[in-house]
């Protein structure tokens, strides 16, 4: 058996030198703690439950039935697409190196900014949830009262708390993420069952998940609907991290395939039963819609103000996992990144603790830039308190628009490559569709297309705004620097084996 | 709606099973010798170059 493994090892430690990359991070995750980290960043209780109310307001109780159906379905179809285009190209850059040697390292330097941007939103988003729903609670428990301000410094603690626990090990936060994968099952099933027990016989019909033409908002109803999407499309993200955490994972050309695809396959499954069960449970739609947090309110409602304050605790723990698991995914891709030279002050982000093999300095990178996102809101909204837009809001769609758009960059350069002969069905890995393939990666690139002008539409437009200023700052860096100085992962293969050997040689003992 | 639904259900689970049998089919007759690592178009026009 563990022979077995060594000889996996070597295998998977080959396949990444003939990108030209050294094995610098260590591998030691099994197909559990792959399809865990996803799963836990997805978080069905994290996206879903915060966004609830948000679903709610503008689709009403039939956005849980069709909303949360429907973008599972695409979705499905889009992580397929990328589960094999990392079962093909296993390198930790993911989205960002397969764009590269599809398309071109302009493709790749475009595709890596633009997931990048969507990580920062996601990791801040995420963090930003937990401080949210963790800061009453702490302050009903220690005596305090919370404000913003208190808020934004236990966003701070939170991150340097996720940070040390990244910089410490991938085998520390891998059993979490195992952990946390249990514990969101465990916790929709107290849910589920509670509901079930206590309130069975004032649920709604069944016919209420799917019933459509009511938005609490003052929009028609079919734009509503379209607006409600947010709630399964931003819980429907982050499940590159199997990619991104690829050059960790024990056989991962099946492996992440498989955790990319599971990931999002359970996710809809656990959620929609999460999702039906609460809201049949909804006593009175509108009340809740217009409740500070619509899935507490319509929880306690159905079950007591006890219960509701346990499963608060309990989604809050849920969304502390995700935060963990979200920095690990965003570390990962910035020292891929950094690797090929792609950012100010690359080397520095690129490098291996030599102690913990984890890429530490990437890592806090990914702590300063989340705090800064939050910091900037902070202040924006100290200067101009009468601001209407939410912070959650923001950050959900920044990342759910700047993930998809990179998700479905290297899906178009594919096809490109497909039609020119370039890619073959040599090239594809052990994880792959067969003829099956094309039909679904056009179909995920057009529901990328649909849902990301869908996400940036009023009352989103802050982001859609935020998002077009983003990527002017980027066309003026690389127009000014990286067009001629940026030479992609194209550069690595230059690498010799001796090269290789050599930067492995120090995490050999360590 | 709720019969639509339900349809939009199953049809979703469905899809979801057929690409897993699919995927894992090409797992288990992937043959490692017909492979070829894709390393990208200019470094294999680099290398016939």
């Amino acid at each position: 058996m563990r022979q077995e493994k060594e000889q996996q090892l070597l295998e998977d430690k080959r396949d990444l030198n003939k990108f030209g990359y050294a094995q610098e991070l260590l591998r030691d995750m099994g197909g559990f703690s792959n399809f865990a980290i996803s799963f836990s960043i997805i978080s069905i209780l994290t996206g879903a439950v915060s966004l609830y109310g948000h679903g709610l307001l503008y689709g009403g109780s039939g956005m849980m039935g069709f909303g949360w159906t429907l973008v599972a379905l695409f979705v499905i179809l889009i992580a397929a697409s990328m589960s094999e285009l990392a079962s093909a190209i296993p390198t930790a850059g993911a989205l960002y190196h397969w764009a590269a040697i599809l398309g071109s390292k302009r493709w790749g330097w475009y595709t890596a900014w633009i997931n990048l941007i969507g990580q920062i939103g996601i990791v801040a988003g995420i963090d930003y949830s937990f401080s949210l729903f963790a800061d009453p609670l702490l302050a009903s428990a220690f005596g305090y009262t919370s404000t913003e301000t208190t808020t934004l410094i236990l966003f701070g603690i939170t991150l340097l708390l996720h940070g040390t626990f990244n910089h410490i090990g991938i085998r520390l936060v891998a059993r979490l993420n195992d952990f946390s994968a249990w514990y969101h099952i465990g916790v929709v099933v107290i849910l589920v069952g509670s509901l079930v027990f206590f309130s069975r016989h004032d649920l709604q019909p069944l016919d209420y998940l799917f019933q459509v033409g009511q938005t609490f908002s003052d929009k028609p109803y079919a734009i509503a609907f379209l607006i409600g999407l947010l709630q399964a499309q931003w819980t429907f993200t982050g499940y590159d991290a199997s990619a991104h955490t690829i050059e960790e994972t024990i056989n991962p050309r099946v492996r992440a395939a498989w955790g990319i695809y599971t990931s999002v396959a359970f996710s809809f499954i656990f959620g929609f039963i999460m999702l039906a069960f609460v809201t049949l449970s909804i006593k009175n739609a509108a009340a809740a819609s217009e409740a500070e947090n619509a899935f507490i309110y319509v929880i306690s409602e159905a079950l007591g103000g006890t219960f509701g304050s346990v499963v608060l605790w309990l989604v809050t723990f849920a969304m502390w996992f995700c935060g963990l698991a979200s920095i690990t995914s965003f570390s990962r891709m910035l020292y891929a990144f950094s690797r090929d030279k792609g950012m100010p002050w690359s080397h520095q982000w690129a490098e291996i603790s030599t102690k913990y093999r984890t890429p530490a300095k990437a890592i806090w990178l990914v702590i300063i830039l989340s705090f800064a996102l939050a910091l900037f809101d902070y202040i924006v909204k100290s200067i101009n308190p009468n601001t209407t837009y939410t912070t959650l809001a923001f950050l959900t769609a920044v990342s759910v628009v700047g993930l998809y758009v990179a998700y479905g960059i290297p899906l178009y350069l594919k096809l490109r490559a497909e039609s020119r002969g370039l890619f073959q069905r040599k090239h594809y890995g052990p994880w792959h569709l067969g003829n099956w393939s094309k039909p679904i990666n056009v179909l995920s690139l057009i529901w990328i297309l649909f849902i990301s002008i869908m996400m940036v539409i009023p009352p989103n437009q802050t982001a859609g705004y935020a998002l077009i200023a983003m990527f002017l700052v980027l066309l003026i860096m690389d127009l000014a620097y990286y067009r001629k100085h940026f030479k992609g992962p194209q550069a690595a293969l230059g690498n010799s084996e001796e090269d290789i050997k050599r930067q492995e040689a120090k995490f050999r003992d360590s | 709606m709720l019969a639509l639904g339900v349809v939009l259900l199953l049809f979703t689970i469905g899809v979801a099973i057929a690409i897993g049998y699919r995927a894992n089919e090409s797992v288990r007759q992937f043959d490692e010798s017909a492979h070829e690592s894709f390393i990208g178009s200019q470094a294999e026009k680099g290398r016939e170059g």
